[in-house]
């Protein structure tokens, strides 16, 4: 080719789109590729706190001591089979509890003739969008036993009895708490794969005679099945980076997962068998997307060709139906008012476990630092304590920053991926982005400490900055905004650009005119999902928090250890409080429908 | 007004080829449509001329501008090749009224307010949507959103006016109005029209000129009735005409010094076809059902049949007749009362008769050689 003709290929190529895609594709390498590099190799180094542990290196040095000491030492058993197994037992079980309670939900909402369907389907919702680890807080303010000191739960208080430590602590409680707080995904999953099966597959089936319980076991289940199935590996990914709630349950009675045995590794100076344990956990993550995309690709598909849809007779639950109504009531009522009430009431008791109204105060709200009140801590209430308040502006800040910039680059992927459609670039932009969804939430925030911890090149340390707060929660929750901005991309034909074109607008006239005005709905309500997610988020972050970036989640923390509960609890009310007013009110003025983003 | 000029353009995505080494030559003031089956390679073309596809390789001039050249490094963006393009989905922006729709073009040139409200308005008014400005493309039926698109190009005075298959989202009545509608657009405004259509009795009706494409290579450029009576091989007289071409397998025979065709228990004969080298090899008839003529009582030179069914079309019948193991269609003006199984004589029409040699091309019979 001469240079001319190669010169104006070039031209014609460096679309916006080209350059967008390139830009993006390098920075999503860097963000995600790059970690996962940096940390094999961390776990094959001594660092400077492991030179005593393993005498006679200097740090930087090679050593497989790692290696051998999380798979074939003497402590290999604590240092990861035994967590390995808890987090398998834990992760298996409570994803099949979540699915059953959202399958079941999901049936009765859609299929039968339940009263008040539309209170239940908000009411289902909430407790995904709650931080995941109230309801463990909550359960240990109710359940609680003197094991580990201070007062006692509210049960106790009530009854004088005292409850086993399987009850209070450990795995039972992790199951059951993590399953109340994950049924949301399997509720919303299979209810939109139920609406989705065209009534007529159904009326076919009874027309060739088969009875109700038939077409449900023939037609209807195995048509929501690839729903059901990805409604398990979602769950059970999640579970997999989950922190908080085996922390608080697991803690007491030393019950350590991967994601705490991470935690753990790090907070003990032993990074290197951490970043193995994170490893370890990004390839199981990895594994389970593979699974999803391959073995569940091909029949997903089936469930979204949805017909017509037409009015399908309901099932009628008959005498069942109060008691299955009240049932499902208290049901919801005790995992979503019963959570944030005891944790409101816990906040407003001066000494913990006494629930008598002479013990209601306001201190731990307004009242000044003090060490003779209540529990004596010397800490101000959270809404004059400066810490807490610098914690919860940080929290905000980063929640709107992250929302933003999942925003902007969640429509930019959408735009390139649509433009692109058909290419491998489309295809390798479009996978790259949705691979931190998979990542196990700890073992990401991992992959960012050991990636900004000190400069690279061009690339500042950013440890100690809300920036890498603000990157660890974007990259993460880029997923949700890519999916959405891909979906919502694909709906606009490139013809409405392509008319633009050919009028002789500009790039950003395009954009600016044309693009962004189609897309302003979808924008906007795509800032909800990841400015709630970052509110809420624990584990993500817990490694990459400094004092001067605490976050109102990460430095619950710092009280739950003291055994101060009422500063943990209050500052959740206020973090359950914001985050359900900011989706209360974003669906008021948008119609924003969270439900939608949630499944990704 | 312009001519335009492809020159050797290849289009190729990935490993396949969308267009051929095409070369084709649209005349200043023509209504040239390309025409041919899903993925010939009529819109890519279309959409090389527009400037949102770009050539593999080869050049495209529209008038005396070269607007692309893959060796020269030539290219001209769309918004400056001076032409409009009306997309098959009309491509309406649904976030503006017709009036913004329709003055886009204007306002990107930063033209003056009144300016743009004059325009607009004349050029509504001549395609009859003046009293729907303020609405959106959504409040609009399928015939007036069409309208709207090809105002929105005419606002602009493009030099040429590019239609990809404008009227497949119609319904069949509206589709009719329209055609004649913008066979009158291009008959007032005096600009040249590429028109892409995979409707052979659009491309016929409307057009002055028709391309046939078939796997990304031109397969003729001809005026609609000649490409009708004098298709350049089979695909085509296949492609163009309904109800289809009867093509009947057969062998070349020799008759009195020239060619014939003996096929099925047809024959027919091209005196002026002398090319006996020809004679034996394999061939095809071609008879257009409306060249057959039908008759219910033996006649001297027919051909006997048996009616296979009858399917009146209002103004005319289709008589599906059996002859050996070939089945015949053949349009009938008049009720004959035919009935199934009923044995039928069938004569074609002198000089009607297509030979297609086994390559697929049309058997030359014009005497030159």
């Amino acid at each position: 080719m001469n240079p001319q003709a190669f010169l104006g290929r070039v031209r014609r190529n460096a679309t916006p789109h080209t350059i967008l895609s390139v830009v993006i594709i390098a920075f999503l390498l860097y963000v995600v590729v790059v970690p996962l590099a940096v940390m094999i190799k961390e776990t094959f180094i001594v660092h400077p706190m492991e030179r005593f542990q393993i005498p006679g290196t200097l740090p930087g040095d090679a050593t497989l001591s790692h290696w051998k000491k999380t798979f074939t030492g003497s402590s290999a058993g604590a240092f990861f089979f035994k967590p390995l197994m808890n987090t398998l037992i834990m992760s298996i079980s409570m994803s099949i509890l979540a699915m059953l309670i959202g399958g079941i939900l999901a049936w009765l909402v859609v299929r039968t003739d339940l009263p008040g369907k539309k209170f239940i389907s908000n009411l289902a919702i909430v407790p995904y969008i709650m931080p995941s680890w109230t309801m463990s807080l909550a359960w240990i303010t109710l359940f609680k036993n003197p094991r580990i000191g201070g007062s006692v739960g509210l049960f106790q208080y009530l009854t004088g009895i005292t409850l086993p430590d399987w009850f209070s602590y450990g795995m039972f409680p992790i199951v059951i708490t993590l399953a109340v707080h994950y049924f949301p995904f399997g509720f919303m999953l299979i209810s939109s794969a139920l609406e989705n099966i065209d009534s007529q597959l159904e009326e076919s089936a009874e027309l060739l005679g088969a009875g109700r319980r038939l077409t449900l076991r023939r037609i209807v289940f195995p048509l929501v099945m690839p729903a059901i199935l990805s409604t398990f590996l979602l769950t059970f990914s999640r579970g997999l980076g989950t922190f908080g709630t085996p922390s608080f349950l697991g803690g007491p009675v030393r019950l350590y997962v991967l994601s705490t045995l991470l935690h753990a590794n790090l907070v003990g100076q032993r990074p290197g068998m951490a970043y193995l344990v994170a490893l370890v956990m990004i390839l199981m993550g990895s594994l389970i997307l593979y699974m999803d995309t391959k073995l569940l690709g091909a029949r997903k598909s089936y469930v979204t060709i949805s017909g017509k849809g037409g009015k399908r007779g309901l099932v009628s639950l008959g005498k069942a139906k109060w008691p299955v109504t009240v049932l499902v009531m208290v049901f919801l009522v005790c995992v979503t008012f019963v959570p944030f009430g005891v944790l409101a009431i816990e906040s407003l008791t001066l000494i913990p476990g006494d629930y008598s109204l002479s013990n209601l105060t306001l201190h731990y709200w307004i009242g000044p630092a003090s060490t003779s009140i209540g529990l004596r801590t010397g800490e101000a209430g959270i809404l004059r304590n400066t810490e807490i308040l610098r914690a919860l502006g940080n929290s905000l800040k980063v929640g709107l920053l992250t929302a933003l910039v999942c925003g902007v680059l969640g429509m930019l992927i959408g735009y390139t991926v649509a433009r692109m459609r058909g290419t491998r670039f489309a295809s390798a932009l479009d996978q790259l982005s949705f691979m931190p969804y998979l990542m196990p939430s700890i073992a990401f925030g991992s992959a960012f400490l050991a990636l900004f911890s000190v400069p690279r090149g061009p690339v500042p340390s950013l440890y100690g900055t809300l920036a890498l707060l603000v990157l660890a929660c974007a990259v993460k929750y880029l997923p949700y905004s890519s999916r959405a901005g891909i979906s919502a991309m694909m709906q606009i034909g490139p013809e409405l650009e392509e008319a633009a074109t050919m009028a002789g607008a500009s790039w950003f006239k395009r954009i600016s005119s044309i693009i962004f005005p189609l897309q302003k709905s979808s924008f906007f309500s795509g800032l909800l999902l990841p400015f709630i997610s970052a509110m809420r988020e624990l584990s993500l972050v817990v490694l990459l928090v400094t004092p001067g970036t605490q976050l109102a989640t990460s430095i619950t923390l710092k009280f739950t250890d003291r055994g101060w509960y009422p500063y943990t609890n209050a500052v959740m009310v206020l973090i359950v409080l914001t985050v359900l007013a900011t989706t209360w009110i974003s669906r008021k003025l948008m119609g924003t429908d969270l439900a939608k983003g949630i499944g990704g | 007004m312009a001519e335009i000029v492809l020159k050797n353009v290849t289009k190729k995505f990935g490993s396949v080829t969308a267009v051929d080494n095409l070369s084709l030559v649209i005349e200043e003031g023509s209504f040239t449509t390309l025409l041919g089956p899903s993925g010939c390679g009529k819109t890519t073309t279309l959409r090389m001329i527009a400037g949102l596809d770009h050539p593999t390789s080869g050049e495209i001039w529209i008038g005396d501008k070269c607007v692309f050249s893959s060796d020269k490094g030539h290219y001209v963006p769309p918004g400056k090749r001076n032409l409009g393009l009306v997309f098959q989905s009309y491509a309406l922006w649904p976030h503006m009224t017709v009036f913004e729709n329709i003055s886009f073009g204007l306002s990107v040139q930063k033209r003056r307010a009144d300016d743009i409200q004059e325009i607009t308005s004349e050029v509504a008014a001549i395609l009859r949507i003046d009293d729907l400005l303020d609405r959106y493309p959504s409040e609009l039926s399928g015939g007036q959103q069409q309208r709207v698109a090809i105002a929105r190009v005419l606002v602009m005075k493009p030099q040429v006016m590019l239609l990809d298959e404008p009227l497949s989202n119609l319904d069949a009545k509206l589709r009719m109005d329209m055609r004649s509608e913008i066979k009158r657009l291009h008959s007032e405004t005096g600009s040249t029209i590429v028109y892409v259509t995979h409707d052979q009795l659009e491309a016929l009706t409307m057009s002055t000129d028709v391309a046939v494409l078939h796997n990304g290579i031109l397969q003729q450029l001809a005026p609609p009735m000649d490409l009708y009576h004098c298709p350049k091989n089979m695909f085509i007289a296949d492609f163009v005409g309904n109800p289809r071409i009867n093509l009947i397998q057969g062998r070349l025979v020799e008759e009195q010094g020239h060619v014939a065709i003996e096929a099925g228990g047809l024959r027919a004969s091209f005196p002026r076809a002398r090319d006996l080298s020809l004679v034996g090899r394999d061939a095809t008839l071609g008879v257009r059902p409306e060249d057959i003529v039908l008759s219910a009582n033996p006649t001297p030179e027919g051909f006997e049949g048996t009616v296979y069914s009858v399917l009146p079309a209002g103004s005319e019948w289709y008589v599906r007749v059996k002859i050996g193991d070939d089945l015949l269609t053949v349009t009938e003006y008049d009720d004959m009362g035919l009935v199934n199984d009923q044995p039928v004589w069938i004569r074609i029409q002198p000089n009607r008769a297509k030979c297609f040699t086994n390559n697929g091309e049309l058997l030359d019979d014009t005497g030159r050689n």
